[in-house]
Parts: structure tokens; sequence; C-alpha cells
């Protein structure tokens, strides 16, 4: 019966302990999160289209702009088209933007104001995901991750550092 | 086996004492019994008739100590030495299955009673890595209750995290010098030779009071096969068969995956000179892409017996490796699959080390030994045509050691030691260092089974043009038996750690790991203080019982820190750009608190052995007042074995608590997908053999299966553990 006694604590050890690591679900990567207006909207003729972008280079100029949204490097939401954009006059709208694993330096939204669309001088940046007031935060999004909880505030009449 | 040639006396009026040990069941002689004579330096091994015999010896009534793995040691009292000796006395060992080993050299630097150590202790025999079809040294330590190893990184009762091996806080000694590798101060685990290993002592807690720079958390003494009386030719083949993981996401491998090795080894003597030289060839398509390895390994050992007294031996040892560069999972979806980023990666490496000794017996009461090792490591990283890391070490070590037995019950242990690096690469750039050291030890028995140990070591530590460090480190030891079957222990040490090359200089902003690192040359030493409270008893002629309790105290602990930074990627850049950056940094201090406790039984006439082993840490991170990163509260080892004659079969089951915290920023920031995914590990291995000498063949063949639950688990996060694997086993000697 002594002789028992170990195998029994190692039987029970064992049944405790199934297989070990199992498979995660399959999930396609993206961030997601909250944007809230905090001024009063301007006149809606003059913001054409809102956009969120998510940027893995930076700093984000004239020069880098159009390739790094050609190349994947600085993804739009909700699309990639004049058509597109966010809800308007909305104050709290929430997001879930589908992105490629990378890091992504610069976070914010997009305004289109201007009718030359290829012209930078036809877009303002009105909010940025912030690190500290004016500092952009860094968010790394991993394969089969969903990064939560991000909060950006849109202020039309005090907007963020430009990049252009 | 063959572990003492001593005796030999300049004295003018010697003695000598001779007898013959026997197993005490079979009646057979047995050869390579250690006797000792206590209060002396003196003893021998048995030849292969089972016959021993000291000389040197002052004429007088001795005591001697005869042990040998698999046998109760036997203490016989009043033998006489005297000149010439008496007829040989016919010593009788009754055999257990409880592979013990009773004498060991590292807690003292000399040959003593296990259980006069005042401090916790373990042996891994080259029976039980046999057994284990053990490939790397560091598969060995992962039986050794109050161990951890989180891939190749030992942490001995929570002293280490994980820094990808480098800086280590165990002190790794080849035939009692320190081989840690010369760039990072890391246990290459590989270049031991394990085939060659006579067994391996395992100190838990702080020993630089004897050994220097790393000996925080432990000292790991691996000491080397001596040559057998008798020729031999050697050869051992194995093959191992990876199981299937549990999940089709994780069978990358369209054929089955082999892990293979063979060695052939031969050593003989011609009068007062022998030889043993073995070569290795090792192949591992692993369960892993990117992830194989192809070794070479050579090992050789030379001894001269000047005479009964002199000794000296060299030793060579080299392995050459190629290997993937597998760092960790693409994700768990793809687990055995690395990161893109190092599909195509391949480390080269060539080590080794070219070591000789020199020890001479002037006297019964007196010896000392001279030591010098060679140890350079050459590898290059091709990482996915990120760029080749390159890095050559050189490293230099001597030792010289005097024991003197000033009474006889009283050891004093004198010695000093020196080493020099060099370091050439293009991640730690180009940097030399040298050290220098002193130790003194003194052990007297204050009393019948009563040992108090005192002792300190100086080391002064001088890296590149950085200011010299100097540090002392001292212990005190007590060891009270209140009977034969019962022993206490107490011990309190210091232990201290200079940072490696590679700490200090690390530069990259080009690598597998994605982050860019940084150099910090104003690491300071890491130290600690380790005490301990033990008892060993033997509660019946079958049950063993050991307990401890420690308590170590950490300062400057260096960690690898992960931060996002903004950095100028080049001095030439004006611009600045953020980065995740890792570099090291003397963040912590920590205490680890925590108890341990073994159990040896022997059941059914002492056909069976089981042996429990279980460990409780509470590792405290003092600097943010949480559990460290990277340490299991409770680990518990549990091995039993059936041996019936010639057949054995055996078990072991380890189970390691889940690590409670891991370092989060890495994981964000490296990216690891999926890096916090861990389990608390089941491991379970199985095992049978059998010699075939019955049969008339010089052969043993054993059949393994570890991780027969084929349990999902990572010991380092981001790495699947091997899969179930089957494995064969042919060795045997002609």
């Amino acid at each position: 019966m002594k002789s028992l006694l170990p195998s029994l604590l190692l039987v029970l050890l064992l049944a405790s302990c199934e297989g070990g690591l199992t498979l995660p679900p399959l999930i396609e990567p993206a961030m997601e999160g909250t944007i809230t207006v905090v001024s009063p909207w301007p006149p809606q003729d003059s913001v054409k289209n809102l956009w969120l972008f998510a940027s893995q280079i930076f700093p984000v100029d004239s020069a880098n702009i159009f390739t790094g949204i050609f190349s994947g490097s600085i993804i739009i939401y909700p699309g990639l088209s004049l058509d597109s954009t966010l809800a308007y006059n909305v104050n709290a709208q929430t997001f879930h933007a589908r992105v490629p694993p990378g890091t992504y330096y610069y976070i914010g939204i997009l305004a289109r104001h201007g009718d030359q669309f290829l012209e930078t001088s036809s877009y303002r940046v009105v909010g940025i995901l912030e690190e500290s007031p004016g500092q952009p935060r860094t968010v790394i999004v991993r394969e089969y991750e969903v990064v939560s909880g991000l909060e950006i505030t849109v202020d039309f009449y005090n907007l963020p550092p430009q990049p252009f | 086996m063959g572990l003492f040639l001593l005796a030999h006396a300049v004295h003018a009026q010697v003695g000598a004492l001779q007898g013959v040990v026997r197993d005490g069941e079979s009646g057979d002689p047995l050869e390579g019994a250690n006797v000792i004579v206590r209060g002396t330096l003196l003893g021998a091994a048995t030849d292969r008739e089972g016959r021993f015999i000291i000389r040197g010896l002052l004429p007088r009534s001795c005591t001697i100590v005869v042990s040998m793995v698999g046998f109760r040691p036997a203490v016989i009292e009043n033998i006489r030495a005297t000149d010439p000796p008496q007829p040989a006395v016919e010593i009788v060992l009754k055999p257990t299955p409880i592979p013990t080993e009773q004498i060991v050299v590292t807690a003292s630097r000399r040959e003593q009673d296990l259980r006069e150590v005042p401090a916790s202790l373990a042996v891994i025999t080259a029976r039980s890595i046999a057994d284990r079809n053990i490939v790397t040294m560091d598969e060995a330590m992962r039986y050794v209750p109050g161990v951890t190893v989180l891939q190749d990184q030992i942490n001995i009762r929570g002293s280490s995290g994980y820094s990808r091996g480098v800086g280590s806080r165990v002190l790794l000694l080849l035939d009692g010098l320190p081989f840690l590798t010369g760039d990072t101060g890391e246990i290459n685990w590989e270049t031991i030779p394990v085939r060659d290993v006579e067994r391996v002592e395992v100190i838990k807690g702080a020993g630089s009071a004897l050994y220097g720079s790393s000996a925080l958390g432990g000292v790991i003494n691996v000491l080397t096969r001596s040559i057998p009386e008798r020729s031999e030719f050697r050869f051992r083949l194995s093959s191992g068969l990876y199981d299937r993981p549990r999940y089709e996401e994780w069978n990358w491998y369209a054929k089955e995956r082999f892990q293979s090795g063979v060695t052939l080894g031969y050593a003989g003597r011609l009068g007062p000179a022998g030889i043993s030289v073995s070569i290795g060839r090792g192949v591992d398509e692993s369960y892993r892409e990117n992830d194989a390895y192809h070794r070479w390994t050579v090992f050789a050992k030379g001894q001269v017996d000047f005479s009964e007294a002199r000794q000296l031996s060299v030793v060579f040892n080299m392995l050459n490796r190629t290997h993937g560069n597998f760092i960790w999972w693409k994700s768990l979806r793809d687990a055995t699959r690395p990161s893109d980023i190092q599909r195509d990666g391949r480390v080269r490496s060539t080590r080794g080390n070219f070591s000789a000794a020199f020890r001479e017996t002037v006297s019964e009461r007196l010896f000392y030994v001279v030591k010098g090792m060679y140890f350079g490591n050459f590898w290059k990283d091709d990482s996915a045509g990120r760029g080749m890391n390159v890095s050559t070490s050189h490293r230099l070590q001597t030792d010289a050691q005097l024991t003197y037995a000033v009474a006889e019950d009283n050891f004093l242990t004198l010695g000093v030691a020196a080493n020099a690096d060099d370091v050439e690469s293009n991640l730690f750039g180009t940097h030399g260092g040298y050290g220098m050291a002193a130790y003194v030890q003194d052990e007297w028995r204050f009393a019948e089974r009563a040992n108090l140990t005192v002792g300190a070591r100086y080391d002064m530590q001088k890296v590149s043009t950085l200011a010299g460090a100097g540090r002392i480190s001292p212990k005190i030891g007590v060891s009270f038996g209140v009977s034969p079957s019962a022993i206490f222990r107490a011990s309190l040490g210091a232990g201290f750690r200079y940072p490696s090359i590679g700490e200090l200089f690390v530069s990259s902003s080009s690598n597998v790991s994605q982050l860019v690192i940084l150099p910090n040359p104003n690491l300071k030493p890491e130290t600690s203080l380790t005490g301990e409270v033990g008892a060993w008893t033997r509660v019946s002629q079958n049950v063993e019982v050991d307990l401890a309790l420690f308590w170590n105290e950490f300062n400057n602990l260096i960690e690898p820190g992960v931060t996002l930074k903004p950095i100028r990627l080049s001095p030439s850049d004006t611009a600045e750009v953020t980065r995740a950056v890792a570099e090291f940094a003397n963040i912590t201090r920590a205490r680890i608190v925590g108890a341990e406790a073994g159990l040896t039984i022997t059941w059914v006439e002492r056909l069976l052995a089981t042996d429990v082993g279980y460990t409780v840490l509470w590792p405290e991170d003092l600097s943010q007042n949480t559990i460290l990163k990277f340490r299991s509260r409770h680990t518990l080892h549990a091995s039993t074995s059936l041996t019936w004659g010639e057949y054995r079969v055996s078990a072991d089951y380890r189970f390691i608590s889940r690590v409670e915290r891991v370092d989060d920023q890495l994981i964000t920031l490296a990216p690891i997908v999926h890096g916090h995914s861990r389990v608390p590990i089941h491991v379970l291995d199985l095992r049978a053999s059998a010699a075939l000498v019955s049969l008339g063949l010089p052969v043993r063949i054993g059949v393994n299966v570890t991780n027969v639950l084929n349990y999902h688990y990572v010991e380092l996060i981001g790495n699947l553990a091997p899969p179930r694997m089957y494995s064969l086993v042919l060795e045997g000697s002609l």
C-alpha cells in the first residue's frame, strides 16, 4: 500500500495538467478605441473627409506621406477613398481598424478641407493619440492581437503639431 | 572512479594500509570505489580486483571511509597503517538502488564526505547522464531539485532571471576552473564533454568565497573521467524521434524529425601514462523550423603519473557547431516557426579549451594543485541578411591551491588565481580584461561529527579602460552530526558577479531580436549574501530526509531592460527616431527566501528507489515591491527506479509552477506574439535499460520516452518546449 502512494500522487498531479498550451483563436490584428470630439464641429462643407490614420513612419512629412500610404506603412481608416469618412457631427464614435502587425509611432485623425486631394495643404491633423500633450504615443500591434482602448481626442480649434 | 591518486609520503617513517572492497550481495570485487583516510588528505580508488593500498601515512590507527555509487558508504575504524602494511582488510559495501555519491570535491576544493558539507549539494552521476540520454548538460540540470533551466540559462533556487544567457549567476567549473565564455560570461552547455563526464556537483547558494565572480546563485563543477586502469574502446549510438505536436498548425514538417548522435572513444594506459580520446557527432533536425544543429565534438585527456604522489593531467576539448537561430516563435499559432526575421539565420561556432593540472601530494598532510586553462570562443551569426555578428574571445585562467592538514581535525586551504580576457567583436567591441584573486579556507572538526568552515576570497577585476573593482567574499559554515544518521548544517556566504564584457559594451542596431541594444559601461558588480540552515537524517534503513531553509539577499542585480526611447541610429544622424531599446542596468534589489525538502525511499527489498525534491520560493523584487521576473514559486522533482539485476526501469516527473511575472516590455516591444502564453510545467519521462552482459555482449541498450504526456509548455517565453520523443541508446565498451 505504501508503494502505491507516490503513484497515486502522480496520477492526481497528471490528471490536473491536461495538455498544456492550447492553440489561440485566429484573430485579425487591429486597433480599436474611441474618437471623442471635444470642440464644436466646424461647418460640414469645411470638413470633406475625416480619416483615422496609423503610421509606422515618424516623423511624417509632405515628402513621405503619400509613399507611406501607398506602401502600406500608413493605414487609413475607414478606407483609402474620397467616399469614405468617419461620421460627421458625432461627438464620440468607436473604431475597429484592421492593421498589419507593426509598430505605429503616429496615430491620429486627419481632416481634408481642401479640394486638391494630392496637396498636403488640403489636410490637417485634428487629433492624435497622445503619450503626453502634443507627444504621439507608440502602439505595437502583433499578429493575432487587437489593441484596444485607444482614446483619441479631437479639438478642431486647438490642433496638435502639424506634420506638414 | 579513480578520484584519487594520492599517497606518497616524503617522511622517513611511513606506513601504509591496504584492503579489498567487495559487493555485499554478490561478493564480487568492486572496481572504482573511493577510499579516504579521515584526518588526512590521502585516499585511493580500488582496482579491478577491488584492491587498494594507501601509502604515505604516519604509522598509527586510522579511520577510512569507503564509498561507491550504488552502495551505502562504510566507515571502518582502527585500521593500522604500518610498514610493511598489514594483510588486506576486507570491506563489504551493501548495495542500494539510491545512486548516491558520498565523496565530493567542490565545497572545499578537496575530497570530503558529502555529509560534512555545510551547504546543499547535489550530485549528478555519469550513470544518470547516460540513462537519461542526456545530449547537453543543461538537460541533466533539469532533474536537480531546486534548479530550473530557462532555455539554456540555469537558475538555482531562483537566483537567475532571463537575459539570453548573458552574465550567468551560476558559476560553471570544468575540473575546478571557471568555464564561462570570455565575451558574454555565459555557460555554453554544448561545450561540456557530456560523454566524458565522471560526475557533476551542484552547490546551491553563493560560492564566491572559494570561486570568485559569478558564483552568486551556485556553483556547478563538471568533473571529467579519470583514465581507467585497463584499456577500453567505448561506443555510444543514440537516435531519437520527435513525436508530432497536438495541433496541425504546429506540424510544419513533412518528414519525421530525428535527433541522433554517435560517440566513439578509446582509453588506455602505457606504464605511468594514460590517454582517453573521444570524438562525437550529433545532429538534431529539431521539431522547430530553423532550429536544427550539426556538431562535432572532440575530447582528449592525458595523464602522467610521475609517481604515486605526482600527477599531471591535460585536457583538450573542442566543439564545432552550426545551428539555426530560433529566438522565439512567430506566434503561438505558429509555435514551431520562428518570427520571419529569424527564419534564415545561422550561427556557426567553434569553441574549445586546453587545460593542464599538476597535483602533488607532498605528505599525508599536504598537497598542492596548479591548474591553467585556455578557453577560446568564436562564433558568427549571419542572421537573415541583417549583417553578420562576429565575436572572438580568449580567456586564460590559472589557479594554484595548497591544502594542508594542520592537524587531524584541521584543514587549511590557500590559493591564488588569475585570469585574462581578450574580446574582439562587432557587437561588444575590442576589449581586454584581467583579474586576480587570493583565497583561504579553514575547516576545523571541533567535536566528533562537527565541523566549522571559515573562509574568504579577495577578487580584483579590471576590464578595458574602466576602473578596477575589488571585493572580499567571506563565508562561514558549520555541520553538526547529533548522531551518524542525523546531521545539521548552517552556512552564510557572500557572492558577487562582475559584469561581463558583453553586458558592459554590447551595442547593436541590427540583430534578430529587432531591438536596438545599447552599452552601459557604468554597470556595478552584483552582490549577494546567502544563508542556509538544513538537516539530513536517515529516518530508517530505507528512508532519508533532507530539509533546508535558505535566504538570499541580492543587490545591484543586472537585468536587461527594454523601453521605447528616442535615439540616434548612428553618430552622424542629426534626427532622433523612437525605437525599442534594450540595455543592461543595475536595477534590482531582491530577496529570495525559500525551503527545500528532499525524500529518498527504498522499497520492496531495495529493488525500488524513489527520490522526491520540493522547493518553494518567495522571490521578491524589493525595488518594485513585486515578484521577480522569470521565477517559479514551486518546483517538484520525483524520480523512481526499479532495478532488477541487469534490468532497470525508471521514471522522472517534474512540476514547475507557472512563472508569475515575465518581461512585459520585451514581449510588447520585441515583439513576441502571444509572449504571455505560459502554463505550469508537467513533464514525465520513462525509460528502460538492460545490460546484455549475460548474453555475452558488452552492451547496454536503453529505451527512453521523454515528455510522455506530450505536454505543451514553454520554459522561456515564445519558445515551445520539445514534444514527446522516443529514443534508443546503445552503448558499451570493449
